[in-house]
């Protein structure tokens, strides 16, 4: 009884210091959220008050008529476009050369595992202009392809996770499956997909966030306003050295997190359930 | 030949070919154009001029900066990432425990990692740990302590502060953890309750062994993220006050698109392909010590 | 007599393709070029007949960081449009120094666009890479208009007597001043007849005695370059290998000042200052100091900084001689070698330079206007705010010289250096006579390599 009250107390302050710590860890978002309605004359000079003494909800207004004769809906559907293509190739080949990986051993795999490891270590700031120099030769400056197709490719952080996963799966499964007489593709999409959904979706949702906030491949490649990603038109609304509207570029920025909140939301569910749905217990 | 007819080779190939065909068309191209600048003297508007050996050793013997980022930079991965690592870990296991309104509680946790280094965050950080900022208000109010450091800014705190942004965005490898856990087989902790085991020797002799390809991941991730770590310290600090805090990668960035000599920044990224690979090796090689596998393959 | 003949199978050439080119888009879209095609047919062959029917798209690249910056661009671009049916704009632009990065890497795949913006500082490295085209013939054949601009305005753009770089608008470097807390300091506001650097410092302590305020902030290397030249000198030689002052004394008495300032509390602390994010942002904008030296350009900052503390604010000359003072173009227009519509890309600019209804609707935002033909135009509809910017531009053109030589590509590595000296020199690691040292090694190092 006095063991059970024990644990009850400790599970009591357990949850104070987590439920407080998460208060601070959200402080920002509720930062941000009161700086979108605040006069832009006030966002610096009332930088430390959380809740505003008016609500300028023009912010929004001005904020998402955008610039250039385009809104931010245009914005917010190029950023959709993008994005969701993007994770739909990364997933799909990312878990395929992972399964490669993990499971095959054919010869050259630790080669190209190798390879794959050392694209991961140079930075990426030295590739810029290779990279410009390609997609100017293949013709594909102003268009979305230079951001979507290179993750048709996956990616080397996804395909390491996901080996990283994979290797966590009873190596049991493969031979029981083998004597089932269950083919390679059979097994892969059968039975090693949907024990690792977990990392599937934490791969679908890394991806979605991280081509969602990237502003500077769609600087470099996008030209006109027209094509702008909504990383891009709210990172083209705030200069140092010039008059920038920061009511609203906040604004923006709150809508810019409502999909990537939403995604974030509406899937880690998926992460945390995803094992109790199959049938590894047995 | 009897290698040809090993059916795993097609079936290995068949599987990383969408793979295999985006590094040669879009890596591949890039990579050894930056090996080949390394050798270079290039300014990005007329064409390189091969000079040998010459950017890596002026890196060496007669260029201070170089010498500061590289400590800097050291000091960040090897103070930041076991501490987010940790950070990142001990949330995890919290959150897996089942208290009340633990999804609520994740998401409050991913958020700040979810803003990532957008303008707003940047405005906040600065007038949260700023001169006049929220945190040395507090300090004010609960201690009494009349603090006037600008934490961000001042030399002697810059680098630390950037520390505690990096470990405050410990979202991502929190996030790998879950997953993680949640894949430990529930009747595996089930049989050791049985057995009588407590909650810590579960953790230590189950849990953290099954966990340790996912811890393995995020070590090797975090250290090669680590240096390679650039925007937020591009966009706090800007490597300043007086190179305090910069980062090996912002130095290669100033030096390649600042001062144009993109020769000398492909050597810098060739520098810290060799140690990070070196590195990360190491920890590969450790890696049979300590990381359980369920299966054997590559690594 | 051989070139003439030359000239003239050319001009018969341009028109041979512009015919066949002017049919050929007529069968592509007919509604379109009806317009274009009537005034080819109308108006006499000469001059204006290069500028032929086919439709045409070029590019524009363009410096532009928040939504009026950008629609006030874009506002141009529609009305050259319509003044040019057969011309299409596309636009492109990025903010700050994502600019720069977007032109290097444009220009090393030749893709550079038809019109490029670049600041003072780079078209001296963008000319001597053979990034740029010259336009003299463009200025010649009237395409560029011109005529009438006190040549002061125009040669700002040349290399090696070549012009390259149209100005867009005129800039100087500006001390703002908040006169409501001079006067409640009894401070008087300072002269354009001449300000000491004594009378400076005499004010920005009375500015914290009574008001308790700070007086300014520091300054950084636009104000050491306007001291460099007070003392009739600069920061590069004319060879560009080395620094352009042989006195190191010059470099620490600077710093000296500064150093006394804030040993005394007249100046914001310098982590302060590291915080500023914007131009919103910072002690005078917020009204915590008297004085903007920040390096704050007469141009539209004047209108941000009067918008933010919502008060009318004093324009000064820097302290010390007025010769000091220089007027510089906010960027220049020019056209990129790659350009395969160079001639089109010179009518953009004339129509962008010259234009009345442009400057109005561009409302000084990249500069101020020079040509006096628009000033004229646009005088009547000058704010009260861009009459003092007028009139202070007038002051520095008045009493200041022509800037100084633009800075060699070695310049942002000395700019580095010298930041990180002063930031050192300021938080007391080094003393200032220790700085010049290392500022002048460190100078000579970066201009040699």
């Amino acid at each position: 009884m006095n063991t059970l009250s024990n644990k009850k107390v400790g599970t009591f302050i357990l949850s104070i210091a987590v439920w407080g710590f998460a208060i601070v860890m959200i402080y920002p978002l509720l930062w941000l959220f009161s700086s979108s309605f605040k006069h832009t004359t006030d966002v610096y000079v009332l930088a430390h008050q959380l809740i505003p003494t008016h609500f300028y909800w023009e912010n929004y207004v001005n904020g998402f008529k955008g610039f250039a004769g385009h809104s931010f809906l245009l914005f917010f559907r190029n950023s959709l476009y993008v994005t969701v293509l993007s994770v739909i190739g990364t997933v799909i080949a990312s878990t395929m050369a992972a399964y490669a990986f993990a499971r095959i051993r054919f010869p050259g795999s630790s080669f190209w595992f190798a390879c794959m490891m050392l694209t991961l270590m140079l930075p990426g700031e030295v590739l810029i202009i290779p990279q410009y120099m390609l997609f100017n030769k293949l013709d594909w400056i102003n268009t979305f392809w230079p951001l979507i197709v290179p993750s048709f490719a996956g990616g080397a952080f996804f395909i390491f996770l996901l080996v990283q996963f994979m290797r966590g799966i009873p190596i049991e499964l493969d031979e029981s499956a083998r004597i089932d007489g269950c083919g390679r593709f059979h097994f892969f999409a059968k039975i090693m997909l949907p024990l690792i959904v977990p990392a599937i979706v934490t791969t679908a949702v890394f991806k979605f966030i991280w081509t969602w906030d990237d502003y500077f491949a769609p600087l470099l490649y996008l030209n006109s306003a027209e094509k702008a990603t909504v990383s891009l038109a709210i990172k083209s609304m705030a200069d140092p050295t010039m008059e920038t509207d920061w009511g609203a570029l906040f604004a923006m920025s709150v809508l810019s997190l409502v999909p990537v909140i939403a995604v974030f939301i509406g899937f880690q569910k998926y992460i945390v359930d995803g094992i109790s749905t199959t049938g590894l217990k047995g | 030949m009897r290698w040809l007819r090993n059916p795993d080779l097609y079936a290995g190939y068949a599987f990383i070919l969408p793979w295999l065909i985006g590094l040669f068309v879009f890596s591949l191209f890039p990579i050894f154009f930056s090996l080949y600048l390394s050798f270079t003297d290039y300014d990005i508007l007329s064409s390189p001029e091969w000079i040998g050996l010459g950017n890596y050793k002026e890196m060496f013997t007669d260029d201070p900066r170089f010498v500061k980022s590289a400590k800097v930079t050291l000091l960040y991965v090897f103070v930041s990432v076991p501490l987010r690592l940790s950070f990142a870990l001990g949330i995890a296991v919290l959150l897996n425990m089942k208290l009340k309104g633990s999804s609520i509680l994740r998401s409050f946790y991913y958020l700040p990692t979810l803003m990532g280094g957008s303008v707003a965050v940047i405005v906040m950080w600065g007038q949260l740990f700023g001169m006049n900022g929220a945190f040395n208000s507090l300090l004010k109010s609960l201690f009494g302590i009349q603090v006037s450091i600008s934490w961000i800014t001042d030399p002697s705190t810059a680098l630390g502060s950037l520390i505690a942004l990096s470990v405050w965005q410990f979202g991502s490898a929190m996030l790998i953890f879950l997953a993680g856990l949640k894949q430990i087989p529930a009747s595996l902790i089930e049989a050791a309750k049985v057995d009588g085991a407590p909650a810590w020797q579960r953790f230590i002799r189950i849990t953290l062994p099954l966990l340790s390809p996912v811890i393995f991941f995020n070590l090797v991730m975090g250290i090669i993220g680590g240096f390679k770590v650039f925007s937020e310290g591009m966009i706090l600090t800007g490597g300043g006050p007086h190179d305090q805090t910069l980062f090996y990668v912002i130095y290669l960035y100033e030096t390649s698109f600042r001062f144009l000599h993109m020769g000398y920044g492909s050597a810098m990224a060739w520098v810290l392909l060799l140690a990070v690979c070196l590195l990360t090796a190491l920890v590969f090689r450790s890696s049979s010590l300590w990381v359980h596998y369920e299966s054997k393959g590559n690594g | 007599m051989g070139r003439i003949k030359l000239r003239n199978t050319a001009v018969l050439l341009l028109l041979a393709i512009g015919l066949t080119a002017c049919g050929g888009g007529n069968a592509g879209n007919a509604g379109n070029n009806t317009q274009a095609n009537q005034t080819e047919t109308n108006a006499p062959a000469e001059n204006k007949e290069s500028e032929s029917a086919e439709p045409v798209t070029i590019r524009v690249s363009y410096w532009a960081g928040t939504q009026l910056t950008i629609d006030a661009h874009d506002n141009v671009v529609k009305l050259f449009e319509q003044a040019h049916p057969n011309i299409k704009v596309q636009s492109e632009y990025a903010p700050g120094a994502e600019y720069t990065d977007k032109i290097l890497v444009q220009a090393a795949s030749k893709d550079l666009a038809d019109v490029v913006r670049v600041d003072y500082s780079q078209i001296q490295n963008y000319v001597s890479k053979g990034l740029l085209q010259p336009l003299d013939s463009f200025v010649a054949d009237k395409t560029i208009d011109l005529e009438g601009i006190n040549p002061l305005h125009i040669d700002v753009g040349k290399v090696d007597d070549k012009l390259y770089g149209v100005n867009i608008g005129n800039n100087a470097l500006v001390l703002f001043y908040d006169p409501e807390k001079l006067k409640e300091a009894g401070v008087t506001p300072p002269s354009a007849d001449g300000y000491s650097w004594e009378q400076y410092e005499q004010d920005l302590q009375a500015v914290k005695d009574k008001l308790g305020i700070y007086g300014d902030t520091h300054f950084g290397q636009s104000q050491f370059e306007i001291w460099l030249r007070q003392h009739d000198a600069k920061l590069y030689n004319d060879a560009q290998n080395g620094l352009g002052y042989d006195d190191d004394q010059l470099f620490t008495a600077f710093f000296e000042t500064q150093l006394r300032l804030q040993k005394k509390g007249l100046l914001t602390p310098v982590a302060v200052e590291s915080e500023i994010k914007a131009l919103e942002d910072g002690p005078f904008p917020k009204g915590n100091s008297a004085f903007g030296g920040w390096g704050y350009w007469s141009g539209s900052h004047s209108a941000v900084v009067e918008k933010q503390l919502n008060k009318v604010v004093g324009f000064s000359l820097f302290p010390g001689s007025g010769k000091g003072a220089y007027i510089k173009p906010s960027f220049f227009h020019g056209i990129a070698s790659n350009s395969k519509h160079p001639k089109e890309a010179a009518q953009f600019i004339e129509f962008y330079t010259n234009n009345i209804e442009a400057a109005k609707s561009l409302d000084g935002y990249f500069g101020f206007p020079y040509n006096p033909k628009v000033l004229a135009g646009v005088e009547a509809e000058f704010t009260d705010t861009q009459k003092r910017v007028r009139d202070y531009l007038e002051l520095v053109e008045a009493q200041g010289n022509p800037i100084d030589p633009a800075a060699p590509s070695a310049g942002s590595e000395v700019s580095t250096s010298f930041k990180n000296i002063a930031s050192e020199i300021f938080y007391e690691k080094l003393t200032p006579s220790d700085g010049a040292k290392r500022f002048r090694e460190e100078a000579n190092k970066a201009l040699n390599k």
